[in-house]
């Protein structure tokens, strides 16, 4: 009795082993082809959404994800891809900080796109600012994304680790 | 009432059903013992019948807490009625001189506050808050075992697991934590118990303190690990057969098979025990002239009770009764072959040491390299050789060797542990011999081992006890704050809790604190599955390991039904196939719900070659060798001229050729060496990987500092069509955004 139970147990063990004959499968849903890249960025980017970093070219530092602005060194770049390029205005809003304000005074900011000048505007006081300009057709594209930057002349310097603050970022780019 | 109340009540109750149960066992099979023995023994004995019960309310769905008190409580008063609680009648073990007496007391009550205010304080392990607790946490949410696939440790035996469960559902993390501290102050006694029994007295203390102290018994003995569990288990079991081999009770085979097969069940490693308590039934009962069938039947019907749940649940669910190893064996999608083979190399050589000469003093002294030191003290090892010359010394130290085999495939200093009681009490052995020496060596190892001394010595990075954390473990600190300060685990395993909605699945290529968070974490390594999400994150990444390369079989148009590639090449190379697409002249036949697919080997993942995703690939997951093959029935002829393969780069050694034939006929070769091309640039894989993700159920992505892809998934976020949700210490949480997104 116990035999047989321990002969039937290890054929048993045996066959687990077996390697079966592979099963036949159908067709998978197929895929749509995708042979090109969606755009990685658009006209317009807040800083408190999670696609911020994508339009991050340089001069931003990181913050707390989801924060609804980021601080800025003296040169932050922003990149954007533009659909047409006629009849458009470039916009930022951001606040000078009252904390930096104390020690930079007064500033001027002067706006390129892709390395050309855009505009310059004068800031007397500090807390929210606002600015926006037409922009030359001749100066966009939409062949590739433009990079826009913000050129602060005084910044406040961090005696701690000297990190250079120059503004709070809180939304920029093109629209109508 | 105060958690740390919570957390000894959940210890202690576990502990104390498991002793009344086996205190229940010997009893009921009239089994005599040293009242010493009793305790301890009935404790482990007991720890088996109570990991079983706890398996059967897994399996039938009924793990609750309100279940687990119930079984707990019915357990007590029946040790209560059968008078368990009260004074034993068996006589007491010899009684320990003086000296001996006095140093194992103040040695032991030491260490056993220092090992009881870290087991109590909060849990936080590598693989105690990962996958021990991990596993226990989600058995106890999901009320028992479920079909789960996607993590190879739930394959792993969890014997220990089971009572950690218990434990677990009354005092949460750190009950379990102190269920294996249980198990580490239980060893030694037994040790020493053992010891008293064959007239060693001295030798027994000395060889309870080598144990206790080594601090890699501190650290892993202390945290929700299972390795002193284990020890115990094993020691346990070469006592019962040293008992038997003296008396001959035979009632004794019942708890030697348990045992037995409890080693099984509380790890892989640990089941050499089933043979080694066979062999030594048998040797012995062959050399009195004994019968032996009926004796060994009995032993394996045992063993099986104890053994056999676990194997039948991986069979069941995973397809393979030893998974997650021996897959080649029992072939299945669960566990990679070639995913094994790598774990199996990198456990045998961990952080590959630059000689072998370097592990004795890496596992005695330093302990950077192998996770957890010895001691000092254990350098002299060599010397437990001169035990040979008596009968005791050689059967411990035969039986230390072969429970240290297992070591020689997993080379960290914790896979040591089983091995260890046997080295500890031969080289006791040889100390007391010569006067003075042993006590000395005690003194000194108990010395050398206190965590402030320690650090003194050891590498920084030894995997060790680190402080004493008193208001920890009674939870005047608070635990979130402690956990926060000291395990950056838990951090990120809450910033997931946080951020994920419940029931979502998180996918990495890090482990986490899983014991913290009860979101479905995906880990890249764990499972078949997981391997391939991460290979198709790979393919967005890496042009190695997306279809770069095209191989063209042009043969004179024909009518086909069946076609079929095999590989004749042996080699280390694995062979993948991205893309298979058939042609009549420009035009690809289009895929049709008639057809029909197969591969060997990884049958399961063949349609991957078939789905117009260039970045997921059937792939054979083993090392090519010939008879391996694809093979398409289209249902019905088709007339073609030419077959396409897109394949990544990286399988220089495979060796194809193709096979076709009508509706009937013999198979004839077509179109010999293929035309070979590279891919046009292929672009919009990044976001294709994401899709196959999300196809998967899987929308959030954890990203750890040191994933080679963090930067590029945080300068392409947008590319990837990921948006960042939350970020701590450098390890950032991403949501995959659907296709509209």
């Amino acid at each position: 009795m116990f035999r047989r139970l321990f002969i039937a147990a290890t054929v048993l063990l045996c066959l687990s082993a077996c390697t079966p004959e592979p099963e036949w499968y159908a067709p998978p849903m197929q895929r749509a082809a995708l042979r090109k890249e969606p755009r990685a960025v658009g006209s317009v980017i807040t800083m408190d959404s999670p696609m911020a970093d994508s339009y991050i070219v340089s001069g931003v530092l990181r913050g707390e994800p989801l924060s609804q602005w980021r601080w800025t060194n003296q040169r932050p770049e922003l990149r954007f891809y533009l659909t047409e390029t006629k009849g458009l205005k470039f916009f930022m809003d951001f606040v000078l900080a009252e904390a930096t304000f104390k020690f930079t005074g007064p500033v001027t900011v002067r706006f390129l796109i892709d390395g050309k000048p855009l505009g310059i505007a004068h800031y007397g006081k500090p807390g929210d600012q606002h600015y926006e300009t037409e922009v030359p057709e001749s100066l966009l594209k939409t062949s590739e994304p433009v990079t826009v930057a913000a050129e602060v002349d005084k910044v406040y310097v961090s005696p701690q680790d000297g990190v250079k603050l120059g503004f709070l970022l809180v939304r920029a780019g093109f629209e109508q | 009432m105060p958690k740390a109340v919570y957390i000894l009540f959940g210890a202690a109750f576990t502990l104390a059903s498991a002793y009344v149960l086996g205190r229940l066992l010997l009893e009921r099979l009239k089994i005599r013992l040293y009242r010493e023995e009793e305790w301890l023994l009935g404790l482990v004995c007991g720890a088996s019948l109570l990991h079983l019960l706890v398996f059967v309310l897994c399996s039938a769905q009924l793990a609750r807490k309100g279940v687990f008190f119930a079984l707990g409580a019915a357990i007590l008063a029946a040790g209560w009625g059968r008078g368990v609680f009260r004074p034993s009648r068996a006589p007491a073990l010899p009684p320990l001189g003086r000296l001996w007496k006095w140093l194992f007391a103040a040695i032991y009550l030491a260490y056993a506050v220092l090992y009881l205010s870290n087991a109590m304080a909060p849990e936080m392990s590598p693989d105690g808050s990962s996958y021990h607790l991990g596993l226990v946490a989600r058995y106890l949410r999901e009320h028992g075992f479920s079909r789960l696939t996607t993590n190879m440790y739930a394959n792993l035996t969890q014997g220990v697991e089971m009572l950690y469960l218990f434990a677990f559902a009354i005092g949460r993390h750190s009950a379990a934590a102190v269920v294996h501290f249980g198990f580490t102050m239980a060893l030694p006694l037994l040790i020493l118990a053992h010891a008293r029994r064959f007239g060693l007295p001295a030798a027994g203390v000395g060889a309870a303190v080598l144990m206790l102290c080594a601090p890699v018994v501190g650290i892993d003995g202390t945290t929700a690990y299972n390795d002193m569990a284990v020890t115990t288990v094993v020691f346990s079991l070469y006592c019962l057969l040293q008992i038997w081999r003296e008396e001959r009770q035979n009632a004794l085979i019942v708890p030697v098979g348990l045992l037995a097969g409890f080693c099984f069940a509380t790890k892989y490693t640990a089941a050499p025990a089933i043979p080694f308590a066979a062999g030594f039934l048998a040797w012995r009962l062959w050399r009195a002239r004994q019968p032996w069938l009926r004796p060994l039947l009995l032993f394996a019907a045992c063993a099986a009770v104890m053994a056999v749940p676990w194997a039948a649940k991986n069979w069941i669910i995973v397809g393979n009764p030893l998974s997650p190893f021996f897959n080649k064996y029992f072939p299945n999608p669960n566990v990679h072959i070639s995913f094994e083979q790598e774990y199996v190399e990198r456990m045998r050589h961990y952080g590959d040491p630059k000689s072998y000469w370097d592990i004795p003093m890496d596992l005695t002294v330093h302990g950077a390299m192998l996770s957890g030191i010895l001691g000092p003290v254990f350098v002299l090892l060599p010397l437990a050789l001169l035990a040979l010359r008596r009968p005791r010394g050689r059967s411990l130290l035969a039986a230390g060797a072969f429970f240290a085999l297992p070591y020689l495939n997993n080379i960290g200093t914790r896979f040591l542990l089983p091995s260890l009681p046997f080295f500890s009490l031969a080289l006791a052995m040889v100390f007391a011999r010569s006067k003075g020496v042993l006590p000395a060596v005690v003194v000194a190892h108990a010395v050398l081992s206190w965590p402030h001394v320690l650090k003194l010595y050891s590498s920084q990075y030894a995997w060790r006890l680190e402080r004493i954390p008193v208001a920890a473990a009674l939870r005047i600190q608070k635990e979130e704050k402690y956990l926060t300060d000291f395990s950056y685990g838990y951090v990120v395993a809450r910033m997931v809790e946080d951020f994920v909605p419940p029931g979502e699945k998180v996918f990495t290529f890090s482990g986490v604190a899983e014991a913290y968070t009860s979101r479905d974490i995906l880990t890249a390594y764990q499972a078949g599955f997981n391997n391939n999400l991460g290979e198709f994150l790979w393919a967005g990444l890496f042009p190695d390991s997306a279809p770069t390369h095209q191989l063209r079989y042009t043969f004179p148009e024909r009518p086909l039904r069946h076609l079929k590639l095999t590989q004749d090449n042996s080699g280390t190379d694995q062979w993948s196939i991205s893309e298979w697409r058939m042609y009549k002249g420009e035009k690809e036949l289009l895929r049709s719900p008639e057809w029909r697919l197969r591969a060997w080997p990884n049958p399961w993942d063949v349609r991957l070659a078939f789905d117009n995703s260039l970045v997921t690939r059937w792939r054979s997951w083993e090392s090519i060798q010939p008879g391996m093959f694809v093979e398409v029935d289209l249902g019905g002829e088709q007339s073609m001229d030419s077959v396409r393969l897109e394949v990544t780069k990286d399988q220089y050694q495979v060796g194809l050729k193709l096979y076709g034939r009508g509706e009937r006929g013999d198979w004839a070769l077509l179109g010999g060496a293929p035309k070979e091309t590279d891919a046009p640039l292929m672009k919009g894989l990044r976001r294709a990987a994401m899709e196959e993700l999300r196809a998967r159920g899987v929308r959030y992505l954890l990203v750890a500092p040191d994933d080679p892809a963090g930067q590029d998934y945080q300068a392409n976020a947008a590319l990837w069509g990921i948006g960042l949700l939350a970020e701590r210490g450098g390890t950032r949480l991403y949501k995959i955004n659907g296709a509209a997104e």
